[in-house]
């Protein structure tokens, strides 16, 4: 028995998941940066719209949709740029995480009130046709995308990431 | 102790102390990791702060007063019509929600309320709707014979909610803009120049009309010369942005085209498209 209170991220040297484990959370890094920075950069284009599509779920007071909607895509970004460069990743995927599961309840919440919104996931946003609503699809996608965060917060030890650069993470590899 | 231990204990010890140095080295990371965290969070956190403020003070450009809202603009974005034209908006008008309590009943905004006779029609629409297009056609005449009898009051709210369609030219705003300006200073030309927007709607996705077509249909709308030459300065820019905010906080979820008879959405299951179906929901209206 080991008394580490952590999850171990560097489980035996062999075996196919410790060979594959830091080029699967590299995979998941880049990908899950990719998409925030995306749906981020796009908000931020139109920030107004940002805005409406927070509006649009109307569970926040006027005020506070203002500042969730400038914000988010702020937010957004710098998660993005975290996650692309693999500095901080542990914490920038938990908090990739958390916003999945906010956006989850959102889209849910919108959907059990009988709002016709799009979710304005990447831009947009806003009511639209009751027939066009993708509630299902968007819940699906994000969950996805929480589950890809969990499993890198898990593991964050990934490939040319900074964290392993700058000495933050555990070397990949023991051996060396 | 002359005799050597056990290999395999000498290799268990130099395992454990690898393993202790390994457990110490990512110890050592996991706190490095969070030292840089917190400080990395509490910038992040300065950061944003400063961003959303910075945003959000440009946003409320009309605070200042600087620019003129247009005299024939509601406070919320409405360009009123009844029978003789534009109906200029009062001095005062309500704020919706000002008490801190929104949907109260004694929130009635202008034109609300204002005209006893007539139904309030209220138009939200966007020059790149495609629907609204297909709203005004198969609805402006319409509109226009009741309001010209007097039946109905028209409350034009011109929104820009779909300037990501028009590849970066920002035609919903444009258009908006020059729907505002026309209204302000050529007002007799503005319905026909809100028709010609509409029959000459561009595709989305397009580029939209350029500044040079839009003054083209608003020279065929009758606006005079001078006035063409200056709508594409943008002087209501900003009041598109503001009227189109306005209506999204005032409608929750703002699409397009919405429309309200004496405030309150067509119900559920009238279809516009369908002929008669307007003008029985209006007759209704009034009730």
């Amino acid at each position: 028995m080991r008394p580490i209170p952590v999850p171990d991220p560097l489980p035996p040297p062999e075996g196919l998941w410790s060979r594959t484990q830091p080029w699967v959370s590299t995979g998941l890094r880049l990908l899950l940066g990719g998409v925030i920075l995306y749906s981020g950069a796009i908000k931020l284009g139109d920030l107004p719209a940002s805005v409406r599509a927070v509006r649009a779920y109307e569970l926040l007071p006027e005020a506070l949709a203002k500042v969730v909607g400038t914000g988010l895509p702020v937010v957004e970004i710098i998660l993005g740029l975290l996650l692309l460069a693999g500095l901080l990743t542990r914490y920038a995927a938990a908090a990739v995480a958390l916003l999945m599961v906010v956006f989850i309840i959102g889209i849910a919440s919108a959907w059990a009130r009988g709002l016709a919104i799009d979710c304005g996931c990447f831009g947009g946003g806003g009511a639209i046709e009751p027939d066009q609503t993708q509630y299902p699809l968007e819940i699906t996608r994000d969950l996805a995308l929480a589950a890809a965060a969990v499993v890198l917060a898990w593991r964050p030890t990934s490939r040319f990431s900074l964290d392993s650069t700058l000495g933050l993470a555990a070397p990949v590899r023991a051996a060396a | 102790m002359t005799e050597p231990r056990p290999p395999k204990a000498v290799r268990r010890d130099e395992a454990k102390a690898a393993a202790q140095r390994l457990r110490e080295e990512q110890q050592r990371a996991a706190r490095r990791q969070r030292t840089l965290a917190v400080g990395l969070l509490v910038a992040g956190i300065a950061v944003v702060g400063v961003i959303v403020a910075v945003i959000l003070n440009q946003g409320g450009g009309d605070a200042a007063g600087a620019e003129e809202q247009p005299s024939v603009s509601s406070d919320r974005g409405a360009i009123v019509l009844d029978a003789d034209g534009i109906v200029q908006p009062p001095d005062e008008q309500v704020t919706p929600g000002e008490d801190g309590e929104d949907g109260n009943d004694d929130d009635v905004v202008w034109p609300q309320g204002a005209f006893d006779d007539a139904v309030v029609v209220s138009v939200y629409s966007d020059y790149m709707c495609p629907f609204c297009g297909l709203f005004e056609e198969s609805n402006g005449p319409l509109l226009e014979e009741l309001r010209a009898s007097g039946e109905i009051v028209l409350a034009m709210h011109p929104v820009a909610i779909l300037d990501r369609y028009s590849a970066g030219t920002q035609f919903s705003t444009r258009a908006t803009a020059a729907v505002f300006a026309v209204a302000e200073q050529a007002p007799e030309a503005l319905i026909e120049f809100n028709a010609l927007l509409f029959a000459n709607q561009p595709e989305e996705n397009s580029t939209g009309l350029s500044d040079e077509q839009i003054a083209d249909l608003a020279s065929q709308a009758g606006v005079p010369d001078d006035v063409v030459a200056t709508l594409a300065d943008g002087t209501y820019t900003w009041w598109a942005a503001q009227a189109t905010d306005r209506a999204s906080q005032d409608l929750g979820s703002l699409s397009t085209p919405t429309i309200l008879l004496d405030g309150v959405p067509l119900a559920e299951g009238v279809d516009w498209r369908v002929e008669g179906a307007l003008a029985e929901a209006i007759d209704a209206a009034r009730g």
